[in-house]
């Protein structure tokens, strides 16, 4: 049981990470199902960095810078130039899956997966002080990766961003009512081009955490639809923080359990499934409550309308 | 000659803006042209208008919305530039828009600080502001609940968020745009309340309508503008109403004829016990009453009260949980909108940019549509163009759109003349009955008439209409009688006899 919380929370952290920036696209009016191929990014330039530098802090900022870079020529295609924003998210998306497998053959040589051995460090776990003493919650608590803990403090953080700052309040007001917030003397896209950039970093932060943090590994598409689970939870979640970790932490034990019951008797492909079939129940869920919240995933008004 | 001049510099004393040879044009045609206005302190300043007069890209050029190409604007005598909205709250002019700029999950004073920026901390603290939102509150009789959210309050309590909105950034001069299209009549006399505080308190109005009654009412100057130019500015005391008429549409106006018979009619439809309402509309119960032939019956409420779900049912656009919609005697409740269309409903739908037309299409094919697949426009399996041709050239003629050729895409269209094509389309198929939706919406006065006098004509004919519109006159000129709706349910019927605005109101507000 202890086992299965602490993988739960493992498995959860790029999913949420990744939620966290979907989050931030939502409620400023964005629509962004490029989070898996940004996190993709992330992946590889975490190890790259972490290869060249011998530091996996230095590899998660590659990532992050990365990432960043990826979330503002997004949000340039889709508001000034007016690119259709699902188009270029799945272009997005084919690129990064496209991209890092040439760039891990070109720079490693290598097909399939890499870790190129003790070249590329990863993050060391934290073991708590006294915390991890505690019988079961100590176990629970203690023994992540930084990241992790990262992740979840962060959850708090952006809630208070969102709810109690003049910022979260004109973040808001620019997702939802763009011509009111345009009214208000805000400048609609120069928060899109900040908050996309900021996402772009968490995904960056995702696929760190999926590279380098419980393993030291990079592999071909090795997101697998994980950033599709973040745009999902995001969904589930209405985009407000701690509903979306919920959501988040419940992939994160379908992905656990995925693996968990293999070898049990059941094919596994079958059980490989199981997180996909969550996200399809969950949607279902969602789509049978009442509608309210709905149309903040509806009304992506492009700036180039409220310019007019 | 020195006493003309001492009465000359009192004026510019008084005069808070100047507009001065304002000139803008889109294309080759000129919105505004060589305008010359001058807007005194203290005064409620109407402007009227067509639609299409230039009259919102004037206010746009005050408002820094819309750069003019040339001439200039002074603010008390001083000469200035308004490049944005900024700019303009920044010189205290402010505008509340005909849509409202509001978050409709923000609560009021969420909307009215919202963009300012914060007090010393990034923390939002509501508390700070609380104070001095509640004077102005107190000041202008905006009672608004601070603490409630947009999307909970009326349309009324809206434009008072609006107004203290650009209070509170401080504006003197407050341009008001089509402010009472949405109101009741009773919100409407409240907003007069406010304006008249306005006033008082050295506060200058520009009121911008077509609405006449209201415009001798609350006026003390009035200007007119014309194809985007300024027919002339007038004292509101020196007028009549016909007068301003006259000048916004240069030449008379005649009333419209209405005719009523008495005597037992036939029953054209009726609607027995409707129950109706999906996630995200207004629920409709309990709803019954019939449509005549030869008759008009309009249904009045505030806007959001269930009319349009009562439409979609009657239509077939919606699924009808109850009850049922008996079209001359035949229960079409289950009929999808071809059927329903084929046995003879029309429908002027609500929103003609959305539902009504097929924007990028050419007015040709617009106007064909829905006899697009029957004789004889339909030959042998194909578009019989020549016949297009012959029907949609006739129908242009007949209600003079103005178009440049049947081929033009109706998206190039003024409102009024989009509204012509839908109203040409719907008619022409000789309904038995017409369900118009606002069907003046947003369209000019000399329009509007025309497309009145058309739905008279349908009942002129024998057919009959179900008028449902938010313009209580528009109700009242054209009904036999008034379904009135409220909260989703009918809370009053009357009969054209009987109907007057303040009847209708009381009904309106479910206060029968």
């Amino acid at each position: 049981m202890t086992q299965l919380i602490i993988s739960m929370i493992r498995c959860a952290t790029p999913i949420l990470l990744a939620a966290l920036g979907g989050i931030i696209c939502e409620r400023v009016g964005v629509f962004n199902i490029a989070l898996e191929g940004m996190m993709l990014f992330g992946c590889f330039f975490a190890i790259y960095g972490s290869y060249l530098s011998g530091s996996a802090w230095i590899g998660a900022l590659v990532a992050m810078a990365v990432c960043g870079a990826v979330g503002f020529i997004f949000v340039k295609l889709t508001e000034d130039m007016g690119a259709e924003p699902t188009i270029t998210g799945i272009g997005i998306n084919t690129l990064a899956l496209g991209m890092t497998t040439y760039l891990m053959k070109m720079v490693f040589g290598e097909g399939g997966s890499i870790s190129a051995g003790n070249k590329i460090s990863g993050f060391e776990r934290i073991e708590i002080p006294f915390i991890k003493d505690i019988p079961v919650i100590g176990e629970i608590l203690s023994g992540y990766t930084p990241l992790v803990y990262l992740t979840f403090i962060l959850v708090p953080i952006l809630s208070f961003l969102l709810y109690r700052t003049h910022m979260g309040i004109s973040l808001r007001a620019v997702g939802e009512e763009a011509h009111a917030a345009q009214a208000a003397g805000l400048s609609v896209s120069r928060f899109r081009v900040i908050s996309l950039i900021v996402a772009g970093m968490l995904c960056g932060l995702a696929g760190a955490h999926l590279s380098l943090g419980y393993v030291t590994l990079f592999s071909e598409n090795m997101t697998n639809g994980r950033g599709f689970f973040a745009y999902v939870a995001v969904v589930f979640g209405k985009a407000d923080p701690v509903s979306v970790m919920i959501a988040a932490l419940v992939f994160g034990l379908a992905d656990t359990l995925s693996t968990k019951v293999q070898g049990n008797g059941i094919p596994s492909s079958l059980v490989l499934m199981l997180p996909y079939v969550v996200t399809i129940l969950a949607l279902m869920v969602r789509s049978t409550m009442t509608g309210n919240g709905k149309k903040l995933f509806h009304s992506n008004l492009k700036t180039k309308e409220v310019k007019q | 000659m020195t006493e003309k001049f001492f009465e000359m510099d009192v004026h510019t004393m008084d005069e808070v803006i100047k507009l001065e040879n304002i000139e803008k044009h889109f294309g080759s045609v000129y919105a505004n042209k060589d305008i010359n206005l001058t807007i005194r302190r203290g005064d409620v300043h109407s402007i009227v208008g067509e639609n299409g007069a230039g009259k919102s890209t004037l206010m746009n050029i005050l408002y820094g919305m819309t750069r003019p190409d040339s001439g200039s604007i002074y603010y008390e005598g001083e000469k200035i530039e308004i490049k944005s909205p900024h700019d303009a709250i920044a010189r205290g002019i402010g505008m509340v828009h005909q849509h409202f700029m509001l978050v409709p999950s923000f609560t009021v004073m969420e909307n009215i600080v919202l963009g300012l920026p914060p007090k010393g901390e990034k923390i939002w603290r509501p508390e700070s502001f609380r104070p001095e939102i509640t004077k102005i509150m107190e000041d202008f009789g905006l009672e608004v609940d601070l603490d409630a959210k947009i999307q909970d309050i009326s349309v009324g309590m809206k434009q008072r968020v609006e107004i203290l909105k650009i209070l509170y950034r401080g504006a003197k001069v407050i341009i008001l745009d089509e402010p009472t299209a949405i109101l009741t009549p009773q919100e409407t006399k409240e907003l007069f309340s406010t304006i008249r505080l306005l006033i008082k308190n050295d506060h200058t109005v520009i009121f911008i309508s077509h609405k006449l009654r209201e415009v001798m009412e609350i006026s003390d100057k009035i200007s007119a503008l014309r194809d985007g130019v300024l027919v002339n500015t007038v004292n509101r005391d020196d007028v009549t109403a016909k007068d301003v008429a006259y000048m916004m549409i240069g030449r008379e106006l005649e009333p419209l004829q209405r005719t009523s018979e008495d005597g037992e009619k036939e029953i054209s439809l009726m609607i027995t016990d409707l129950q109706a309402g999906n996630a995200g509309c207004v629920a409709i119960d309990d709803i019954s009453f019939c449509l005549h032939k030869g008759e008009v019956v309009g249904v009045a409420g505030v806007e959001g009260n269930g009319q349009s779900t009562l439409v979609d049912a009657i239509v077939g656009a919606q699924e009808v949980k109850g009850g049922a919609v008996i079209f001359e005697g035949e229960d079409i409740t289950g009929c999808s909108i071809e059927e329903r269309m084929k046995k003879g409903l029309a429908h002027i739908p609500e929103d003609r940019m959305t539902e009504g037309l097929a924007l990028p299409l050419s007015a040709e094919k617009n106007l064909i549509l829905g006899i697009h697949n029957k004789e004889p426009v339909k030959k042998k399996g194909r578009l019989n163009w020549k016949e297009a041709e012959r029907i949609s050239e006739e129908l242009i003629k007949s209600y003079s759109v103005k178009i440049k050729s049947r081929k033009e895409a109706v998206a190039n269209l003024s409102g009024g003349n989009m509204q012509k094509i839908v109203v040409a389309r719907e008619l022409n198929r000789d309904p038995k009955i017409v369900v118009a939706c606002q069907p003046t919406r947003g369209v000019d006065i000399g329009s509007s008439k025309y497309i009145r006098e058309c739905l008279l004509n349908v009942k002129k004919e024998g057919g009959s209409v179900l008028l449902v519109s938010a313009d209580l006159d528009e109700i009242l000129e054209l009904s036999d009688r008034i379904v009135v709706m409220y909260d989703g349910k009918i809370s009053g019927v009357l009969d054209a006899g009987e109907a007057t605005e303040e009847r209708l109101g009381e009904l309106m507000f479910g206060r029968g």
